[in-house]
């Protein structure tokens, strides 16, 4: 099938087959590696994209369900206000271990700020439970992303 | 200064922005697909094996079995009893069978559904318990124990005879597993001169250099290793990325082509190692002074199908067993025994964490029948300088527990809180509970053959400094703590070094990197080296002062007389001027680690050379008709000798802590009663997210060891060792309930609740 | 791996059930969380509709006192829904509990009733809030109570050529009374290990129209009609909510399996059941 998206702010077309996942079509085909496989089931958040504006898990997306819709990787994300501030913050308060779950945080803060950009702790934690970290404890991921939220408030 | 700065690691934006390359990242021209298939059965004969199909499939390069492996077909970790590929026997559930190269996975998984396999089924030995009953297949040896380490101290009969109270009880823990973000995998590419490159993720370059080499039957020197970025390990790639690589290399080799072997989640949870599940028994005596006068401790390990590292994993287990205490008399006997289960092996801890919750429970069980407050029975018992551990180990240096008892107890408010949660009503009871650990630093008495580093330091032209060493980066710091040292020992900013990817070919053999020893080895063999192009540097400006180049300092960017500090010159024109008179400026650093000793037969000796002390308080909330534990607040006191970057040392503390509380209440890998995985994937072995993670509160403790660098001594693995008792005894604070049994979960804790047993 | 041997995408229901006629066997897809993590795992190979297109289906609105929820509604819009806040409280509160955010964006109220299982986070509060499942085929229009339409573990009464439209529910009224309380083995992003959702009206100390549902302590989702009959325009007090939750506890037939046993999973629903009427949400 051959399908289109706006990826990162870019038009692309691509031909896939009906059993290509969304995750496998951004990393081999798209050579967006940012986006990570650690589960295959939607449990881990390692391949976390935003897909209309919401956040999804690419390895659940049969890619053809990609057609037509708007597409945002790590890769894009960072490029923006907010995921640079995010990516910042991590960097600053120490958030960042092995590295392999960070940019399904990195996504998943972006995705916050857009609906919530004055997030409590609460908040943060909740909009971050659906991403597995094993190295960090989650303190300096969640106080991250709440400097981030400060730092782009200031600036406005 | 760049030691004890929080600097920025120097990996921090490139993994949080997706550039950082893990091995699933990188692609080839020609790269194939490996897969694995894997054995169904627990137990079994392999009575037909035929590839023939499977080689037919469209797309499929390689189709191998232990018959088609080039060297030899074993994959050498303590002993030589586990293949690279099953022959004759499988011995649990996900043994490697065969191996399949294809263009795509697809083609590769077909090929996996064309291999025309038939296993008949051999009885199995699946409970640990049952390691000696006549009923029970030997697995192993004659008598199914890969391992048996004993402590032999003082009179222990006439000790338990003199003792006011004894206590005797059984503790249980069951497996966990690493759940590093990354699963395991390798590329293994074939070089045009007939040798082999495999890039990977890794604790341990130069085991995976060895068994590259040892299956391929390629001589050493043509087999290169290159850790790619790695996404977590805590101890699950010491040794099974050996395996991972000796898969791709040989299909490489038989493809020609280069071959990507990535494990899928289910296919790691099901086939790389694990903790061992344990039982410890554990008789403790003491005066009614609350003096401990004598410990019994029988410890079993299920150590799975082969004897991979158990071994030495019981070894540290035994070490740590008796808790950082003063007891005159000990008596320990560990097992480690086969099963037809998955090979268990390091992790965190490295069989200390079992020990350690059976020991830090059982203290506290002995305080309450005395009579005694928990943390007046550690005061009382705890090792101090000049104390004697229960290896007859002198303690000379850096022991810093008694202050880390002292600071969390200040900072948790222990006492006060205690009390001011004991006087809530509810259905929601409360209570505080500690832990006090320590840790052996380094491989110790039961590692000597490994114990040394090497590494890397070449100062460029330009002045800039790069450096690599044999250790590796898996998320914990490793390469900005050794920057920081390197920075510190030529008196440059931080920004000016630069650590590069770990490279078989570049630096010697430094062993694993394992039981919390980067910093303290690698930092010495940098500081070898620094400390020679130190010399040559001075020998280039010394004479021309008029000293020896001894009498010459470096810091501030320059190097200038000690004595006279005004007189110097900088960093940058020092470098100019060495190059200039073509002074050495790349050298390789080596260094072996300070002796130990050890009698296997009383368990005497230096067991390590340094360790490390620990405190934790935890307080948690029991939902009394749940059963639910929720951990609410941590303190976590850690004695690590000195904080090189303090921010990573908490980001250590804390993610250590919510691993341990894992273990504590949510984490359990079940294999059924046939040997059979139960629940090999992340949505059902449940690690803790966001909302599961405690309020945590690190607090560094540093008792410098004179020898490491700058008076650090590794501490990675101690955040998780002692959470789990920690949370126990709180339970107990909380609700009068004793928990022996690790995960505490509601369907273990309801049905105390409901007895009120104690 | 997946073995999708064709997909199609239709915009409309007529379309989707044409393809239906054409495809015997065909599986539809909307979120496809849980089907694809099935297809994965599978052997088989499989056709797709995907019905994510169908605008029809992602409705939320209020029609003739009856909220309609169309099958390819999120969980994240669902539980964000003012409509479904207020008029069905229960259905946005386990909607917003399901999986994590990324699966909430993506799973679909339809999927989770299809998927059938015993442990699903949308049936208890659906069938506590009497939701009727609106099934569409070519023959037209058929309407069940949702408790009838979960028949087994995996099993429904979806008839071949039907699409689950959507559920209609009765909008509660302002002195609706209601809980739904579950437990699952980690605070986020977890399984539910047993579940109780209560709905009622509640006039002075009396409760009317009760309608307890219990997840994962059955091989399907299950009502409880006896606790139902005791409540039921009795005057509520510690008494009865005793009594009751004694009677509940004996109502359901929980197994032990991997995720809990059996005795806990029973004494949890009588737990459940009190604390919802303390307003309480259980500790996970």
């Amino acid at each position: 099938m051959n399908i289109g998206f706006t990826l990162n702010g870019r038009t692309v077309r691509v031909e896939v087959g009906p059993s290509e996942r969304l995750l496998d079509v951004l990393r081999e085909r798209l050579g967006l590696t940012g986006t990570k496989e650690g589960c295959g089931e939607g449990e881990c958040g390692a391949c976390s994209i935003i897909m209309n504006g919401m956040l999804v898990n690419s390895c659940l997306i049969p890619a053809f369900q990609a057609d037509n819709s708007k597409i945002e990787t790590i890769e894009g994300v960072v490029e923006t206000a907010i995921g640079k501030a995010i990516v910042d913050s991590f960097a600053e308060c120490g958030a960042v271990q092995c590295g392999f779950c960070t940019p399904g945080f990195v996504v998943a803060g972006a995705a916050l700020f857009r609906e919530n950009p004055d997030p409590t702790e609460e908040d943060v934690r909740v909009a971050l439970s659906g991403n597995l970290c094993r190295c960090t404890g989650y303190s300096k991921l969640v106080e991250g992303v709440l400097i981030a939220a400060r730092k782009l408030k200031e600036r406005k | 200064m760049a030691v004890g700065k929080s600097v920025v690691r120097v990996d921090a934006r490139s993994k949080a922005t997706g550039k950082a390359v893990y091995v699933a990242d990188m692609f080839m021209p020609g790269m194939l697909i490996g897969k694995v298939l894997r054995s169904e059965f627990p137990r079994g004969k392999i009575v037909r094996l035929d590839v023939k199909k499977a080689r037919s499939i469209h797309g499929v390069h390689a189709v191998l079995t232990a018959d088609d492996i080039p060297g030899k077909n074993v994959c050498h970790v303590v002993f030589e009893d586990m293949p690279l590929l099953a022959t004759g026997e499988v011995r649990y559930v996900g043994e490697p069978i065969a191996l399949i190269a294809a263009e795509t996975e697809a083609a590769a998984q077909l090929a996996i559904e064309a291999v025309e396999l038939d296993i008949e089924p051999l009885g199995i030995l699946i409970d640990p318990e049952k390691y000696n009953s006549p009923d029970s297949p030997i697995l192993f040896g004659e008598d199914n124990i890969f391992a048996h380490h004993k402590i032999r101290r003082g009179d222990i009969e006439n000790a338990f005879a003199q003792s006011d109270t004894i206590i005797e009880r059984v503790y249980r823990t069951t497996y966990q597993e690493h759940a590093y973000l990354e699963t395991q995998g390798m590329l293994a590419v074939p070089t045009a001169e007939g040798g082999i490159d495999v890039y990977g993720t890794m604790q341990c370059p130069f085991y995976v250099h060895g068994a590259v080499s040892d299956v391929t039957g390629l001589a050493q020197s043509r087999v290169r290793i290159v850790q790619t970025t790695t996404g977590g390990a805590f101890g699950g790639k010491e040794d099974v990325p050996s395996l991972v690589a000796g898969w791709a290399s040989v299909l490489a080799l038989a493809a020609k082509r280069p071959v990507k072997l990535i494990l899928g989640r289910t296919e790691d949870f099901v086939s790389m190692s694990k903790r061992h599940p344990s039982r410890v028994e554990v008789k403790l005596g003491a005066t009614k002074d609350g003096k401990l006068t004598a410990a019994g401790i029988d410890i079993l390990f299920d150590g799975g199908a082969y004897a991979t590292l158990s071994p030495v994993v019981l070894w540290r287990g035994t070490v740590h067993s008796c808790g950082p205490y003063r007891i005159p008399a000990v008596r320990v006997d560990a097992r480690a025994v086969a099963t037809n289960k998955v090979p268990c092996g390091a992790y965190r801890g490295f069989g200390s964490p079992q020990t350690l919750f059976a020991i830090e429970s059982a203290i506290d069980e002995l305080a309450e029948k005395i009579g005694m407050d928990p943390v007046r029975i550690r005061e009382i018992n705890h090792l101090r300088r000049g104390d004697e551990t229960v290896t007859g180990q002198k303690l000379g240096e850096s022991v810093g527990l008694q202050e880390c008892l002292e600071r969390a107890i200040t900072e948790s408010d222990y006492y006060n809180l205690r009390e001011k949660l004991h006087g809530r009503n509810g259905p929601v009871k409360r209570g505080v509970g500690i832990s006090t650990i320590f840790y052996g630093v380094g491989l110790g008495a039961g590692g000597t053959h490994f114990a040394r580093s090497g590494a890397y330091v070449g100062i460029q032209p330009d002045g800039s400094v790069q450096f690599a060493v044999g250790t590796t980066e898996m998320g914990q710091g490793m390469r900005t703590v050794l920057g920081q040292i390197v920075a510190e020992a030529f008196g440059i900013p931080f920004e000016r070094v630069y650590c590069l990817p770990v490279d078989s070919s570049r630096v010697p053999d430094s062993g694993p990197t394992v039981a919390s020893r980067a910093t303290t080895m690698s930092g010495r063999a940098i500081l070898v080296a620094c400390s020679t192009l130190k010399g040559n540097l001075a020998g280039v400006i010394a004479p021309e002062w008029g000293v020896s180049p001894k009498a010459i300092t470096f810091g501030e960017n320059c190097a200038f007389r000690t004595d006279n500090p005004a007189k110097r010159i900088s960093w940058n024109d020092l470098v100019e001027r060495a190059f200039a008179q073509k002074v050495v400026l790349t050298i390789v650093g080596y260094d072996s680690s300070p002796p130990t000793s050890w009698d296997e037969d009383s368990g005497q000796g230096d067991a390590y050379v340094i360790y490390a002390w620990a405190v934790n308080v935890a307080q948690v909330a029991v939902d009394t008709r749940t059963g639910v534990v929720r951990v609410e607040k941590l303190w976590a006191a850690h004695d690590v000798g000195k904080a090189i970057n303090p921010t990573l040392v908490e980001g250590q503390i804390e993610g250590g802590s919510v691993q341990g509380l894992g273990y504590a209440l949510t984490e359990e890998y079940i294999i059924d009663k046939n040997g059979i995985p139960m629940n090999p994937r992340l949505s059902f072995y449940h690690i803790p997210t966001t909302v599961d993670a405690p309020e945590i509160h690190p607090i560094i403790v540093e008792s410098a060891y004179s020898e490491g660098p700058f008076g650090a001594k590794g501490f990675g693995e101690q955040p998780l060792m002692g959470i789990a008792p920690a949370v126990a005894n709180a339970v107990f604070d909380a609700a009068g309930i004793r928990l022996r049994e690790q995960p505490f979960l509601p369907e273990r804790v309801w049905p105390k609740l409901k007895k009120g047993a104690r | 791996m997946l073995r999708i041997t064709k997909v199609y995408r239709p915009d409309n229901i007529d379309e989707a059930l044409n393809i239906f006629d054409d495809n015997p066997g065909i599986r539809p897809i909307a979120g496809g969380t849980d089907l694809i993590i099935q297809l994965s795992d599978s052997l088989e190979s499989a056709m797709l509709l995907d019905v994510s297109r169908i605008e029809k289906l992602k409705k939320i609105n209020i029609t003739g006192g009856k909220l309609f929820i169309g099958a390819a509604a999120t969980h994240s819009s669902i539980a964000k829904s003012r409509k479904v806040i207020e008029s069905a409280p229960l259905i946005a509160e386990s909607s917003g509990i399901m999986g994590g955010p990324a699966i909430r964006n993506r799973a679909t109220i339809g999927g989770n009733v299809a998927n059938a299982s015993p442990v699903a986070e949308s049936l208890p509060t659906l069938i506590a809030h009497a939701a009727e499942i609106v099934l569409v085929s070519a023959n037209g229009l058929r309407k069940m109570p949702v408790e009838d339409f979960h028949l087994a573990p995996g099993k429904t009464a979806l008839q071949s050529g039907e699409l689950i439209l959507g559920f209609e529910i009765p909008v509660v009224s302002e002195d609706f009374f209601g809980f739904y309380n579950r437990l699952g083995s980690r605070a986020a992003v977890t399984i539910t290990k047993v579940g109780v959702a209560l709905a009622s009206i509640k006039s002075g100390d009396r409760l009317g129209n009760v309608r307890i549902a219990l997840s994962a302590v059955a091989p399907r989702v299950i009502r409880a009609p006896e606790t139902e009959k005791i409540m039921s325009g009795a005057n509520l007090d510690d008494g009865l909510i005793e009594q009751a939750a004694k009677k509940l506890v004996s109502e359901c037939t929980p197994i032990t399996d991997f995720r809990s046993t059996s005795e806990y999973r029973s004494d949890m629903v009588g737990q459940l059941f009190r604390m919802g009427f303390g307003r309480e949400t259980p500790q996970n």
